[in-house]
C-alpha cells in the first residue's frame, strides 16, 4: 500500500546523529518535495546511500584497467531482477518517469556506486545477485535493446590500452602541437576583440574580403574601425552597441600550439559570461589600453583589470600574458610602457601570479603591430627584437590533461535537431570536457537529472586539426556530444549538466563545505548571507548557513572556531546551501568543478574551493 | 484592514474584530492568530442531514463557528489563511469539541479572542488598521534567460512569476537569430506574466531592473507588443515604469532595486525600505566596529540587561512560535528596549531584508556603546544546528586560491 506523502523534514543535524537505518524503507515520496512533479523530483533528488549511512563518500577513481569486462547478459538479466526486487520498488517501477533511484535498492544508486563494492561484486558475478553490475535505469523501459551491445561498447572502450592508444592517435594527429585554451580578458573598451580579430586575420584564418566587407559595413553603421572587432561579435546587438556581450570563441594555431581563443566581455554586467569562458581557460592574455587616462580608469577600483585578474587567478589561470594595446596612441613610448609594466607587476604579484609565469608585450590591435611580425626598428627601437604576441603565446606550457580519469563532459549549452544533432531525437551538448574521453558508442550517465544516454556524435575542437582522432573528444578540448538513449528528455539538459562516465558518476548535491578566500566585502559575511553561486557555466542563489571556522591565509592553521563574522580579506571555512542541486566535486579530485566564485551585487566576493558534500537538503523553510 | 470592534480588559485579555479587505490583511492576521486563541467567524460546514426515508443528504451550511486554535497555516502564493481547531461554543450544526478548519475570507469579518494581548499584537492591530495607504510596487528582475515578477507590499514581498528559459550562448559560426529568437520567447513570456499578475489599478509603479542591456530590450519589446495589440491599460501606464539597474535576475536583487536612489522618492513610506536600510546599518556597524553590534538571542539579551540597545532588530517569525514561553520572552525583549529608549524594528519575514535577518537568528542590534562579547562556548544558537563535526575538521596547510 503506497503511503500518502507525509511530511517528513531530513534533519540534517548532522553527522553523528545519523542512524544507518534511516535511510531504509524511506518511501520515494518522504522526500519534502512538495508539490514537486515526479519529473523534477527526478532531476533534483538526492538519494542517500545506505551502506555510508548518509554520508556521501567519494568512490575511489578507479585506475581505468581496473573495470573488469562486463558480460553482456548479467548487465541486461541484473536490470530485469532489479526491476522486479522488492515489492516496494516494483511498484514505483510503475510510475512513468518517477523512479529516481529508489533508496530501497541502494547501490544501484548510479552516484553513490563504491566501485569497489561493484567490482567486488562484478567478480563474484552471478546473474541472480541483482544488486551488482549496473545501475537500473531510470525509466522502466530503460533495458534498451542497444543496451548489451553498448556496454560492452563501452566495456572495451573503457580499458585502459584503447584509451591510452585514441589518445596517442590524437595527439600524433596534432603534429607537435600542444592544445591549449587561452581566453581574453581586460577592461571594457582595452581593445580585445580588435586585437583578436586582427591577429586572426595576419595568420590567415580570417579572409581579406570578409575584412573589407566588414569595414564597409561598419563604416556605414558609424563604427569605422570596428571591422576587425567584427570578426568575433557577431551578433546584431553586440555590432550595434560597439560592445562584445558574451564569450565568442575561435581558433588559431602558431608554430608549436593550437590555440583555442575564447575572447570575453569587459563590461562589469558581463563579468558571470566572462567567468564562464575562463573556467575552461588554461592561460590568459590580459590586454591593457596604453591610452593616458584609460590605463588609469581601468587600473582604478571600479575597473575591470584588476576584477579580471583577480578572477583569473581566482579560477585557478596560472599563466598570464600581458598585451599593452593601443601603443600607436602612446607613441610607443618606452617610459610609458614601463609604468605600466611596473605597476600592474606589483598588482599581478599581490594577486598571485608568479612573475615568472608573467610575459609583457607592447602591441598595436588595431595597426597590427608586434602581433606575429616583429617590430622595426624606426617605429620602436627599445623592443625591435623582443618577442611578438604570438611568439609569447607559443612559450605558453599547456597543463596536464587527465585523460585517464573518469568522463566528466561538462555542458554549456544544448541544442536539439539541427545537423549537428546527428539525427532526430538526439540532443547535441556543447561544452568542455573536463577529463577522461568520449567516442561514439559510449554509455554516458547526465546529471544532475540521472538519465543514461548513448553517444552518437562526436566532433571536438581538436578534432579539425588531428585528422587521426578518430572522432573522440579528449579532457581539455572543447566540443559537441551528441546523445541519444532511451527516453531522452531536452528538458534535462541544460548549462551545468554534466554527462558523466557510468562506472564513477559525478557527485550531485546542493549543499557543501567549502572553504572561501573572501576579497573585498562592503559588509561583513555573517550567517545567512545570500549571494549568487558561480560555478563554471551556471550561476545560482547561495545562502552561507554556517561559519565553521576562520583560517589563516597563508598557513592554513584554525584561527577561530564559529566565528561570528568575517571580514574581507580572510579565509574561511563555511556550509553553503544552493538553491538547486549542481554537480559538484572535491577540489583535490577534480579542479574544474571544485572551484567556484561567490558574486553579489555585481562585485566578486569570495573564491572559493570545494572541500566536502553534504548530502542534498531539500527542505524548504518554514514561515 | 478595518477596526470593527475592540475589547480589551485590565487583565490583558480581550477580544478584537477586524475585517481584512486584501490579501495583505490575511498575512496580518496570521501573525495575530495563534494556538490557544479562539476565532470567531462566518464559515461553511458541510452538514449531513438524514430524512425520515432514510437517505442520506449533505449540504454545505454558512455558520458562524468559535474555534479554540490548534493549528495555523498561511499559503504565501495565494495569501489564504486556514485555522484548524475544535468548536467551542454551542452550535446548531457543529457539535462541542469537532475538528473544523476555517478558512478566512476577504470582506468577511472575524473575531480574535486572546487570553493576552502583548505589545506586539496590539501594535499589529493598529499597523493593520492604519489608515494611510502604503505604495504598492511591482518589480521585475531579469538577466538573459531568467526573470522574476513581484510584488512589492508594505509587509509582503511575493515573488508572482518565473521565467526561465534557456538562451543559447554564442558559438563560432554562430546564427544570431537563434539568440533573437530566444530572446523573443523570454520577452514573449515575461510579458504575458506582466499583464497577468500586475494589477495596474493597485500599483504605483513597475520597476524594470537587470544587468547589462535586457531591461530596455524588454522595455521597447513591451510596448512594441501593446501597441501592436493595442493594450490600452498598458499604454496608459507607461508612466509607471521605471528602469534601473541590478545585478543579476535572481531574487536577491530585489535589495539592490529597493536601495536604488533613483526610486527612493516612491519608496519613501515602504517599510521594505525602511527595513533594508536598517539591516544595512546593522551590518556596516559589524564591519566598523563589532563590539557594538550584536546577533543572536543570548547576546542581544545580554546587552539588554546593560541597557545597551539602541536599536532592536527582530523578525517577526519569532513572534509566530508555538511555545507561549518564547514568545513572551521576545515580548518582553521588545518592551524593554522600547522602555530604555531604543527603537524596535520588527522584519517581515517575507522581505528578502527579513529572510536575511532570520538567517541570522531572528534578532540583532545596535548597541549604544561597546561591549564585551560574551563567551561562544556555551552558546545554543536558534535556529543553527550545533555542528557536529567536533574536533575532526582539517584545514590543509596551503591557502585557499
Amino acid at each position: 500500500i503506497m503511503s500518502r506523502r507525509r511530511v517528513k523534514n531530513i534533519a540534517l543535524n548532522d553527522d553523528e546523529d545519523y542512524d544507518v537505518d534511516e535511510s531504509f524503507g524511506h518511501s520515494f515520496e518522504d522526500e519534502p518535495a512538495f508539490g514537486v512533479s515526479p519529473a523534477t523530483a527526478n532531476a533534483y533528488l538526492f538519494v542517500r546511500d545506505k551502506d555510508t549511512g548518509g554520508r556521501i563518500t567519494q568512490p575511489p577513481l578507479p585506475d581505468v584497467k581496473e573495470e573488469p569486462p562486463q558480460s553482456a547478459p548479467a548487465p541486461q538479466m541484473a536490470r530485469l531482477h532489479v526491476a522486479t526486487a522488492g515489492p516496494a520498488h516494483s511498484v514505483k517501477v510503475g510510475f512513468a518517469g518517477a523512479v529516481a533511484v529508489s533508496p530501497s535498492v541502494p547501490s544501484p544508486s548510479p552516484r553513490l556506486l563504491s566501485t569497489k563494492q561493484q567490482q567486488q561484486q562484478q567478480a563474484a558475478s552471478s546473474a541472480s545477485n541483482s544488486r551488482s553490475a549496473s545501475p537500473a535505469p531510470p525509466r522502466k523501459n530503460g533495458a534498451d535493446p542497444d543496451s548489451a551491445g553498448g556496454d560492452s561498447t563501452e566495456a572495451s572502450a573503457a580499458s585502459a590500452a584503447a584509451a591510452a592508444e585514441a589518445y596517442k592517435r590524437y595527439c600524433a594527429g596534432l603534429g607537435d602541437r600542444a592544445m591549449i585554451n587561452l581566453v581574453i580578458i581586460g577592461h571594457v573598451d582595452a581593445g580585445k576583440s580588435t586585437l583578436i580579430g586582427h591577429l586572426l586575420y595576419l595568420l590567415g584564418a580570417v579572409s581579406q574580403k570578409v575584412i573589407h566587407r566588414y569595414e564597409q559595413e561598419c563604416r556605414k553603421a558609424g563604427k569605422p574601425s570596428f571591422q576587425f572587432a567584427w570578426v568575433l561579435d557577431e551578433s546584431e546587438e553586440e555590432r550595434q552597441r560597439g560592445v562584445t556581450m558574451d564569450v565568442a570563441r575561435s581558433q588559431l594555431s602558431t608554430r608549436h600550439r593550437l590555440v583555442n581563443l575564447l575572447d570575453c566581455p569587459g563590461h562589469k554586467d558581463f563579468i558571470p559570461n566572462m567567468i564562464s569562458g575562463a573556467m575552461a581557460a588554461d592561460a590568459a592574455l590580459l590586454v591593457i589600453n596604453a591610452t593616458r587616462g584609460e590605463f588609469e580608469s581601468g587600473f582604478d577600483q571600479g575597473g575591470q583589470t584588476r576584477e579580471h585578474a583577480l578572477l583569473a587567478r581566482g579560477l585557478g589561470i596560472g599563466q598570464l600574458v600581458v598585451a599593452i594595446n593601443k601603443m600607436d596612441t602612446a607613441k610607443w613610448s618606452e617610459t610609458r610602457f614601463a609604468e605600466i609594466r611596473d605597476k600592474l607587476g606589483v598588482y599581478l604579484k599581490s594577486v598571485g601570479f608568479k612573475p615568472d609565469c608573467v610575459s609583457y608585450c607592447p602591441v598595436s590591435g588595431l595597426e597590427g603591430a608586434n602581433l606575429n611580425k616583429p617590430l622595426s626598428a624606426e617605429l620602436c627601437p627599445w623592443y625591435a627584437s623582443g618577442p611578438t604576441l604570438v611568439d609569447l603565446i607559443d612559450r605558453l606550457t599547456p597543463p596536464a590533461r587527465s585523460v585517464d580519469k573518469p568522463l566528466r563532459f561538462y555542458i554549456s549549452e544544448v541544442s536539439t535537431g539541427g545537423r549537428g544533432a546527428g539525427g532526430s531525437g538526439a540532443v547535441a551538448c556543447f561544452g568542455n570536457a573536463l577529463s577522461g574521453y568520449a567516442a561514439p558508442g559510449h554509455k554516458l550517465l547526465l546529471l544532475p537529472a540521472n538519465q543514461r544516454v548513448a553517444v552518437k556524435a562526436v566532433t571536438s575542437s581538436g578534432q579539425d586539426a588531428s585528422a587521426a582522432s578518430g572522432s573522440a573528444i579528449f579532457a581539455g578540448d572543447s566540443g559537441t556530444i551528441s546523445v541519444s538513449g532511451g527516453g531522452v528528455d531536452p528538458a534535462h539538459f541544460g548549462p551545468g549538466s554534466v554527462l558523466s562516465s557510468v562506472t564513477t558518476p559525478c557527485p550531485c548535491t546542493n549543499r557543501l563545505r567549502a572553504k572561501l578566500l573572501l576579497l573585498n566585502v562592503s559588509q561583513p559575511v555573517t550567517k545567512g548571507y545570500q549571494a549568487i553561486f558561480h560555478q563554471q557555466a551556471v550561476s545560482v542563489p547561495v545562502t552561507i548557513i554556517r561559519l565553521l571556522a576562520q583560517i589563516n591565509k597563508s598557513t592554513g592553521q584554525l584561527e577561530r572556531r564559529h566565528p561570528r563574522y568575517i571580514l574581507s580579506n580572510c579565509c574561511a571555512e563555511v556550509e553553503l546551501q544552493l538553491d538547486r542541486p549542481l554537480c559538484l566535486d572535491v577540489y583535490t579530485n577534480s579542479r574544474e568543478l571544485g572551484k567556484f566564485m561567490l558574486r553579489d551585487r555585481g562585485v566578486t566576493v569570495a573564491a572559493g574551493t570545494v572541500v566536502a558534500l553534504r548530502p542534498t537538503d531539500s527542505s524548504q523553510p518554514d514561515l | 484592514m478595518r477596526l470593527i470592534h475592540k475589547d480589551i480588559n485590565k487583565d490583558r485579555s480581550g477580544q478584537v474584530t477586524l475585517l481584512p479587505e486584501n490579501p495583505e490583511d490575511m498575512w496580518h492576521a496570521y501573525n495575530l492568530v495563534r494556538v490557544g486563541d479562539r476565532l470567531r467567524s462566518t464559515t461553511l460546514r458541510k452538514v449531513t442531514t438524514e430524512n425520515a426515508a432514510g437517505t442520506v443528504s449533505s449540504q454545505k451550511q454558512r455558520t458562524t463557528l468559535t474555534v479554540l486554535v490548534e493549528s495555523v497555516y498561511f499559503d504565501v502564493q495565494g495569501c489564504s489563511l486556514q485555522v484548524k481547531g475544535r468548536n467551542a461554543e454551542e452550535n446548531a450544526y457543529v457539535k462541542m469539541g469537532a475538528y473544523h478548519t476555517i478558512d478566512l475570507e476577504l470582506q468577511r469579518k472575524f473575531t480574535i479572542v486572546k487570553d493576552e494581548w502583548d505589545s506586539v499584537s496590539l501594535d499589529r492591530v493598529d499597523e493593520a488598521t492604519d489608515i494611510a495607504r502604503h505604495a504598492d510596487l511591482s518589480a521585475i528582475v531579469m538577466q538573459e534567460g531568467l526573470g522574476h515578477i513581484c510584488l512589492i507590499t508594505s509587509s509582503m514581498t511575493l515573488v508572482r512569476c518565473r521565467v526561465e528559459v534557456n538562451v543559447p550562448k554564442k558559438r563560432k559560426g554562430f546564427q544570431s537569430s537563434q539568440l533573437d529568437k530566444a530572446m523573443q520567447r523570454f520577452y514573449e513570456q515575461l510579458y504575458q506574466g506582466l499583464n497577468k499578475h500586475i494589477n495596474f489599478g493597485i500599483v504605483k509603479c513597475v520597476i524594470l531592473a537587470s544587468p547589462g542591456f535586457t531591461k530596455d530590450d524588454f522595455y521597447e519589446y513591451c510596448f512594441r507588443q501593446a501597441i501592436k495589440e493595442d493594450n490600452k491599460v498598458l499604454i496608459e501606464n507607461k508612466p509607471k515604469f521605471v528602469l534601473v539597474h541590478s545585478s543579476s535576475g535572481h531574487r536577491q536583487a530585489l535589495k539592490e532595486v529597493l536601495e536604488d536612489p533613483n526610486i527612493a522618492n516612491k519608496l519613501a513610506d515602504t517599510r521594505a525600505a525602511l527595513e533594508v536600510k536598517a539591516l544595512a546599518d546593522f551590518y556596516s556597524m559589524l564591519k566598523s566596529d563589532p563590539s557594538r553590534a550584536f546577533y543572536g538571542v543570548k547576546h542581544v539579551e545580554m546587552a539588554n540587561e546593560n541597557h545597551a540597545i539602541e536599536v532592536l532588530l527582530i523578525s517577526d517569525s519569532l513572534f509566530r512560535s508555538n511555545k507561549i514561553e518564547e514568545r513572551r520572552r521576545f515580548v518582553k525583549l521588545v518592551d524593554s528596549v522600547r522602555e530604555n529608549a531604543g527603537q524596535v524594528r520588527i522584519f517581515s519575514s517575507l522581505h528578502p531584508s527579513g529572510e536575511q535577518l532570520n538567517q541570522l537568528t531572528g534578532v540583532a542590534a545596535i548597541l549604544r556603546f561597546p561591549m564585551h562579547e560574551p563567551d561562544d562556548s556555551d552558546i545554543d544558537d536558534d535556529y543553527g544546528p550545533t555542528d557536529g563535526d567536533g574536533n575532526g575538521l582539517d584545514y590543509p596547510t596551503n591557502a585557499a586560491s
